[in-house]
């Protein structure tokens, strides 16, 4: 072929192509006799496009893709004892025999891995792993597992298994179409039952899905290939093995934090339960693309679409409990089987999301979702109405608070007023509005008590409306802790966690309380939670910043708020993370020599200017944090001159009342003032003012905490540093003789 | 690795913004990854290309996924990396796994004469069709690189006519006029040095 004109072949071909079998040869000739060449090129292109041959036009992969081969034959003896009588199945894993038990005169069944797929020893791991999770559960609607036969000479390791007759819930799906509720509530029942006895033996399934799910002739349910997955740990060898395997088509019932490969848990077999859930009852897969590369499009860019059927949507029940199965974020799924129950009973108790509120619109969405804190019992229309409104409004109040600004809180507040107006029984936006107002007794200021009376009040509210709200009890934790009421604050955070474990803010927040007593691995430990539960949370970097410097891990801190520093949107964002990072480097500078010590002054100052450009460029605030930074680096650097104006803008706001006293006082400890600074300390207790959350914690006062007054200042509120086994006695109801070791 | 994300992060960035140069350093990155786990897995167990192409190319998927700092706010990009990324996984994958056809031996170690007799049937091995066509797709590429993406598309990524027509706002018929001009240039190609040439039935693509 003459590929030089290969331009004017391509355009000829297609002129021909779009011409009918009778007007071509025509098109041929005359092309022919006014260029021979091009002509043969084509009429070759031509014929060989209309011949069979090459298909291009699907996929090289799928349907064509051979089945893994069967490796034992019928009548083959199975480790000299049970004889193979037909295939069952085999799966990118590995293979499952019906096989007769010589020794028992039993049928059973056979499984065993492919090797060549595996490394070493690792099927042998996997099965003898199997064996040894599977038979800590033991439940009728959990597949039991016999016996495990190690390699031997000629012999690759397999298991025994009990046999089951019927068909998987996929060959269901698949023969018959969907169910419907009558038909599938006793068969959800007891996959739950399954699961949840599983969950119980801290067992987690990881590969749930509908091929896993055998709904046996004897009416029971079985889930099956429990534990091949769940005791291969994250970042094994063998993990990538078996997933490499064992990947194809179950992509569409993996978990987000499972497609990051993240470390799965609990929620994430929740997730999976949601997608058969939603496969049972329409008869198709969310996020079902033509193709893999379709499902992943839309997996990527898509929120999970409502479950319906018929253009209808389903049971509200149903679909509430299958909208919790699905949520993205494994915090926000139900925490076990049993809260999942629940759902489906009330259809709640649900936690609203803040993110992704916007893209929940319509009244079924709000229907499920209401369900939380409002019990629709009503279903005439002015009730319907109201609904709406209250949903609408809280939803427009919640999208506000995501934006972490000022303005943005003090224009959500009406939102959550008129959502309540519409439903007065809105526990959730209570809980929410609760929330806000929490949040702007600490940044609205000169309106504080204002706030923090609401606040109050809406909790409390919340909490009566719904004792296990969880979100209700949080925001009452804060508020305690606001009061300096830090048992009753401990009691609140640790009664959220229980109702709601994998709560990320509630981690976060308690990790503050806890931190503030000087336990810090306590603190530690809730935080790692806060940040795993919800990495994507644009507020955690800055107070996380903090908890690491509290802790006296300066570089962890740098390393947290460096980059979250970087990232900040200078217009929306307040400036809390870089406060806390110029904090952080002013610290350094004080405990450092030389050259590295004004380089971390330097950093300091240079973060103190940002602040104070955006300071000048907006509304003027009546502290300045910036000018605070600048004074206290210049006097932890000694040049009492260059910090006089900016201590006497400090010094000037306190007296009006808006300056942090814990602020006021790092300026008097830099000068060496013990006694001024013990006595703005002791006015800020006096006044509770939440700057001294941190006092007995923070670096700053390292020198200042060997002064006796200061001491006094730490006794005057009343700090805690240890656990106390009274809150725990009261949330957890501990016998005594649990909690008398050790104390 | 974070910096290994950065990097993806940044030929993403490019090729959304129209840099076609990035697909490639792109497989590299992302796919380098991936063909160190499977070079490990081959090493522990040589000679066996004992993984269907459909677990290679979802795994590309879900590598693609996790690059959860990328925003694919448009689709023809996401699937066109996808593709070119699942081509040259399943390539590799076939250049590295030195394929023979028959059972592994620890396969055998359990199996006497009689039972591999019992077993004879063999899968028909689509990698050698495979990675005729993508040699073919070279020299395509290098004629009419446009025409040589929508196969890439298809054929490798499994994108559906249907989803290319709406990509590229053209209707399904023009698309598949489109694969049978590119089917016929293909076998050009393929013809003069595979063995297909020859009427040996054992490769699948010799159908004439």
């Amino acid at each position: 072929m003459n590929l030089t004109r290969w331009p004017e072949v391509k355009s000829t071909y297609f002129d021909a192509a779009a011409l009918s079998e009778a007007e071509r040869p025509r098109f041929l000739v005359n092309l022919s006799e006014r260029d021979p060449e091009l002509a043969e090129i084509v009429k070759g292109l031509l014929s060989d496009s209309a011949k069979d041959g090459l298909e291009i036009s699907k996929p090289c992969w799928g349907e064509g893709d051979p089945e893994p081969a069967r490796t034992l034959p019928d009548g083959h003896l199975l480790g000299g004892r049970f004889e193979i009588t037909n295939c069952l199945g085999t799966g990118g894993a590995g293979e499952v025999y019906r096989a007769f038990d010589r020794e028992r005169r039993e049928f059973v069944a056979a499984k065993l891995l492919h090797l060549e797929r595996l490394p070493n020893d690792a099927a042998e791991r996997l099965l003898r792993n199997e064996v040894h999770t599977a038979q800590k559960v033991n439940h009728r609607n959990v597949c039991r597992l016999y016996e495990f036969f190690p390699s031997r000479e000629n012999q690759r390791p397999f298991i025994t298994m009990e046999l089951l007759a019927g068909e998987t819930l996929a060959d269901r799906l698949k023969r018959a179409g969907r169910f419907s509720i009558t038909e599938a509530e006793p068969i959800v029942k007891q996959m739950l039952d399954g699961l949840e006895s599983a969950h119980r033996e801290d067992v987690q399934h990881r590969d749930f899905k509908a091929s896993n799910i055998m709904l046996a002739e004897d009416s029971r349910v079985v889930v099956m290939d429990f534990g091949l997955a769940c005791e291969v740990r994250e970042g094994e060898d063998l993990g990538h093995t078996i997933s490499l395997n064992k990947f194809a088509g179950t992509l569409a019932y993996m978990a987000p934090e499972q497609i990051l490969g993240q470390q799965a848990s609990v929620q994430s077999d929740i997730h999976a339960l949601g997608v058969v859930l939603f496969e049972m009852l329409t008869g198709a897969r969310r996020f079902d693309g033509a193709t893999p590369m379709e499902t992943a499009s839309r997996r990527l860019n898509e929120e999970a679409p409502e479950p319906r059927v018929d253009g209808k949507p389903v049971n509200r029940k149903w679909a509430a409990a299958i909208r919790a199965c699905l949520e993205k974020d494994p915090a926000k799924r139900p925490a076990s089987i049993a809260a999942l129950r629940e759902i489906f009973r009330h259809g709640g108790p649900i936690r609203i999301p803040y993110r992704k509120l916007a893209v929940i619109t319509g009244f079924v969405a709000a229907c499920c979702l209401v369900g939380a804190g409002i019990q629709i019992v009503n279903q005439r229309e002015a009730a319907a109405e109201a609904r709406r409104t209250a949903m609408d409004s809280f939803m427009r109040g919640s999208k506000l608070l995501e934006e972490f600004s000022l303005p943005a809180e003090l224009a959500a507040v009406p939102h959550f007023e008129t959502a309540i107006k519409a439903d007065p029984h809105f526990a959730m936006a209570m809980a929410s509005l609760a929330e806000v107002r929490l949040l702007l007794s600490r940044s609205d200021s000169g309106k504080a008590n204002e706030h923090l009376q609401q606040a109050k009040s809406w909790a409390a509210r919340a909490i009566e409306i719904d004792p296990n709200l969880a979100e209700g009890h949080v925001v009452m934790a804060g508020l305690h802790q606001s009061d300096w009421n830090w048992r009753e604050s401990e009691a609140s955070y640790l009664r959220a966690l229980q109702l709601k474990p994998r709560m990320a803010k509630a981690h976060r927040w308690y990790a503050g309380l806890v931190l503030q007593f000087g336990r810090f691995d306590d603190g530690m430990r809730h935080m790692r939670q806060a940040m795993e539960l919800d990495p994507d949370d644009r507020s955690m970097p800055g107070t996380v910043g903090l908890y690491y410097f509290l802790a006296g891990r300066y570089q962890e801190a740098l390393t947290i708020l460096e980059p979250a520093v970087r990232d900040l949107d200078t217009v929306s964002r307040s400036d809390g993370s870089r406060h806390n990072l110029a904090q952080v480097y002013a610290y350094l500078g004080s405990t450092t020599r030389g050259e590295e010590s004004k380089a971390y002054f330097a950093k300091a100052r240079r973060q103190a200017e940002v602040m104070l450009a955006m300071e000048t460029r907006g509304n003027k605030p009546k502290f300045s944090l910036a000018s605070q930074i600048l004074a206290h680096v210049h006097l932890l650097q000694g040049s009492r001159e260059l910090a006089a104006p900016h201590v006497k803008k400090v010094m000037d706001a306190y007296a009006t009342g808006h300056a942090p006293a814990m602020l006021v006082a790092f300026l008097y400890a830099a000068r060496n003032e013990n006694a001024e600074a013990v006595r703005v300390l002791n006015k800020g207790v006096s006044d509770h003012d939440p700057s001294l959350l941190y006092i007995h914690v923070i670096p700053f006062f390292l020198e200042l905490r060997k002064d006796p007054r200061f001491q006094e200042v730490i006794h005057r509120m009343a700090l805690y540093p240890h656990f106390h086994f009274d809150v725990a006695l009261r949330i957890f109801g501990w016998a005594s003789s649990s909690i008398s070791i050790g104390v | 690795m974070p910096d290994e994300n950065v990097e993806i992060t940044a030929y993403l960035r490019r090729l959304r913004d129209g840099d076609s140069t990035a697909e490639d350093d792109l497989a590299n990155a992302v796919y380098g990854r991936m063909r160190e786990m499977s070079h490990a897995l081959m090493r522990a167990n040589p000679g066996h290309p004992s993984v269907r192409p459909t677990a290679l190319v979802n795994e590309v998927l879900l590598e693609l996924m996790r690059l959860r700092t990328v925003e694919w706010n448009d689709r023809i990009h996401f699937y066109r990396a996808a593709s070119r990324l699942m081509r040259r996984r399943l390539i590799d994958y076939i250049r590295h796994s030195n394929t023979k056809r028959r059972p592994p031996h620890e396969m055998r170690t359990d199996l006497d004469d009689g039972d591999l007799d019992r077993l004879a049937a063999v899968h028909p091995n689509r990698f050698e069709e495979i990675y005729a066509v993508h040699e073919a797709l070279d020299k395509l590429g290098e004629l009419d690189p446009p025409l040589a993406e929508l196969v890439e598309m298809v054929y490798f990524g499994g994108v559906t006519i249907a989803a290319v027509a709406e990509l590229r706002g053209v209707s399904t018929k023009t698309v598949l006029r489109h694969l049978d001009l590119a089917r016929a240039v293909l076998e050009k190609f393929l013809s003069p040095k595979c063995p297909a040439a020859s009427n040996s039935l054992a490769y699948p693509f010799d159908r004439k």
